[in-house]
């Protein structure tokens, strides 16, 4: 990799590692938290049922330490945290439009095209997505080994997977914000997507099914061991869509 | 050496560089035969564009203050009495030779070229001293 | 032979909404000269000068560096690796060190100047290990000014470079420039609110005005074409006889481009009792040229 690209991919580093060290960091402490307060009462903790889990589902639930982790890990924690850590690393780094000033103005005179510089800036976002998906996943994994209980690796990469399909498209949303928005539209669209997508998870049952939310729970791969392929090939889709609709107006506009 | 020039006084940088450099020959701050610092010198001192300080020089040497000398840089223009002296006999030489040449075909030796030129400066001598 | 020069634009022009920004702006710069683009607030300067690199596209007209078009993005990108950009808001990417930032921006050129970013460094006293977040304000300016200059470009496009700094660093800095540009292989486009900077090295000067070009020329021209005349009458100066002019008592001053002889040759046919005829300083002119009155 020339020197140049090197660097690139570097300071896409240095802008994004505060919040890839913060998600981490609480999703590390939520494998501990998740360890010591096993084994719970599901019922009990979600009497609406969990945030893409439906209430009957979780009453359906058999006591045992795969549901557990399931429901409160794949089906709570990493829902949420996944999806705030795509939101935040999707939120710094682009340039805002209009800006006519600040530090971006140094990096848009260097030769480099504007299109791989944000290309490699949202390729590194999405690399600390998955890391972040995957390794506490795995650290789960041990943890349950360590309490004599076990959660199969392979069951657990692949639900993180789906987790990370399902915050990789809302990643992607919200990169398009990043490149099309000013910072006060952004907040403003970026909350009401939030809470439309909660909505439909929650409240509209017929929609539940296309929810993003219930996507990255892989409640189908846990329940049936389906995969669920439209999903993720729709959010693969939705994804690269708006990446490339992201970096063709980041490339065509005036600062 | 130089003062900074003043951008803003109206008059052109380049000409107060050349009155500078006339004002340091008169005090003596610049001899002849002297060489002036180089151009670029001058203007990263000054902080003056190089093309100034070019013109400048350009200028005096115009006005026969300074020589440029190609590959050697910028003198200022001798006339000390030695090199005036030397400068001098060098213009006589042409007259010498053709006078020479000519009276050595006559066939006069060396001795009777000699004592015709004897001859010659004494009349000069004389001459003068009847003014 | 006359080399083409180094940028060169023909009616540009950039609206934003409904304020046009640059108006049709004409621009020259010769290889291996400084050029000092002189200009009120507002008056596009910054906006020109963002065109140039490519971080701006015109609406309308064009413009060549290096021979490559600025609105074209292979060819921008072109002349991004060969110039060296000061922007306005010296501001640095905050996330990076000092020492961080200097190895980032070096990547990218090939023919960074060692000598230059120390010699920089060393004069500026940077820290290496700051963040440039926690710099303060003329720390960023100097550190913007290293990051600029040390790139071994062949073009400095330099958006005031001497802001922020104080007067023995900005001599420094003048004197930088002069080094490089007498050095032959630099030329330098810079623009400035310090009138005497541009009067002390610039050897080509432009100036806008509502987004256009009002002067171009040689420093050394403007002599010859700008003058102050101040001409004294016994009562009541004829003020519109003569345009631009000032009245003040029975005296009437005025700058004359061109033509002086004709100017003094009407005052004293209107019976004035002294016509002076003085050189006009860059002040002179910038404030004539540039006042929202002319139009």
């Amino acid at each position: 990799m020339s020197k140049a690209n090197q660097m690139l991919w570097y300071k896409a580093w240095t802008d994004t590692r505060m919040f890839f060290f913060l998600g981490m960091f609480s999703l590390i402490a939520m494998v501990g938290a998740l360890n010591m307060a096993y084994p719970g009462s599901p019922g009990q903790e979600f009497p609406h049922g969990a945030l893409a889990v439906r209430l009957a589902d979780v009453r359906s639930l058999p006591q045992d330490a795969r549901s557990y982790i399931w429901l409160h890990w794949f089906g709570n924690t990493l829902v949420i945290w996944l999806s705030i850590l795509a939101v935040a690393l999707a939120s710094t780094g682009f340039p805002p439009p209009r800006a006519a000033t600040g530090s971006i103005l140094h990096t848009l005179a260097l030769p480099v095209s504007r299109r791989i510089m944000a290309g490699v800036r949202v390729a590194m976002g999405f690399v600390e997505l998955v890391i972040a998906a995957v390794i506490p996943t795995l650290l789960v994994c041990v943890a349950a080994a360590l309490r004599g209980q076990s959660y199969s690796v392979r069951e657990g990469l692949v639900q993180s997977l789906l987790a990370v399909a399902g915050a990789g498209a809302l990643y992607a949303l919200f990169v398009f914000f990043s490149a099309t928005l000013g910072e006060m539209a952004k907040g403003i669209l970026g909350c009401a997507t939030l809470f439309l997508f909660g909505l439909f998870t929650f409240l509209v049952d017929g929609v539940q099914r296309y929810s993003i939310f219930r996507l990255m729970t892989g409640d189908m791969y846990f329940l049936r061991g389906e995969i669920p392929w439209l999903g993720i090939a729709g959010s693969v889709c939705a994804s690269l869509l708006l990446i490339a609709g992201s970096l063709a107006i980041v490339e065509r506009r005036d600062y | 050496m130089f003062w900074k020039p003043n951008p803003s006084s109206g008059i052109p940088i380049y000409l107060q560089l050349v009155d500078q450099v006339k004002h340091a020959i008169e005090t003596g701050a610049l001899r002849p035969d002297e060489q002036l610092p180089g151009i670029r010198k001058v203007a990263g001192d000054l902080v003056v564009n190089v093309n100034t300080v070019a013109k400048a020089y350009r200028e005096l040497e115009h006005e026969g203050v300074i020589e440029l000398r190609q590959g050697f840089g910028a003198f200022v223009a001798g006339n000390s009495a030695e090199s005036g002296a030397q400068r001098k006999f060098l213009r006589a030489l042409p007259a010498m030779r053709t006078a020479v040449n000519r009276i050595a075909q006559l066939g006069l030796d060396e001795q009777q070229m000699r004592r015709l030129f004897e001859t010659e400066l004494t009349r000069l001598r004389k001459g003068s001293q009847h003014d | 032979m006359i080399e083409e020069p180094i940028i060169i634009t023909r009616k540009l022009r950039k609206a934003y909404g409904r304020r046009l920004a640059v108006d049709g702006l004409d621009l020259e710069v010769p290889s291996g000269s400084i050029c000092g683009l002189l200009g009120r607030n507002g008056s596009g300067k910054t906006t020109a000068l963002k065109m140039l690199m490519g971080i701006t596209r015109p609406d309308s007209g064009e413009g060549r560096v290096f021979g490559q078009r600025i609105n074209n993005n292979q060819e921008s990108l072109a002349i991004r690796a060969r110039t060296g950009f000061l922007p306005e808001d010296k501001l640095v990417p905050g996330g990076m060190t000092v020492g961080e930032l200097i190895r980032f921006t070096r990547a990218f050129y090939p023919l960074w100047r060692k000598d230059l970013e120390e010699h920089f460094l060393r004069l500026f006293h940077l820290p290496p290990s700051m963040t440039g977040a926690s710099l303060s304000k003329g720390a960023r300016c100097q550190l913007s000014l290293v990051l600029a200059l040390s790139r071994g470009a062949e073009l400095l496009v330099l958006d005031e470079p001497t802001s922020g700094l104080d007067p023995a660093m900005s001599e420094q800095v003048l004197r930088s420039l002069v080094t490089l540009a007498g050095e032959g292989q630099t030329t330098v486009l810079f623009s400035s609110h310090q009138i005497s900077e541009v009067e002390q090295i610039a050897d080509r000067v432009c100036m806008i005005s509502r987004g256009r070009a009002v002067l171009s020329e040689e420093m050394d021209e403007l002599a010859n074409t700008y003058q102050q005349v101040r001409i004294v009458f016994d009562g009541k100066p004829p003020v519109s006889e003569f345009d631009n002019a000032r009245e003040e008592g029975r005296t009437l001053s005025m700058l004359v481009r061109g033509d002086v002889e004709e100017v003094v040759a009407r005052g004293r046919a209107m019976h004035a009792l002294s016509v002076d005829v003085a050189p006009a300083t860059l002040k002179d002119i910038f404030l004539t040229e540039t006042s929202e009155a002319v139009e």
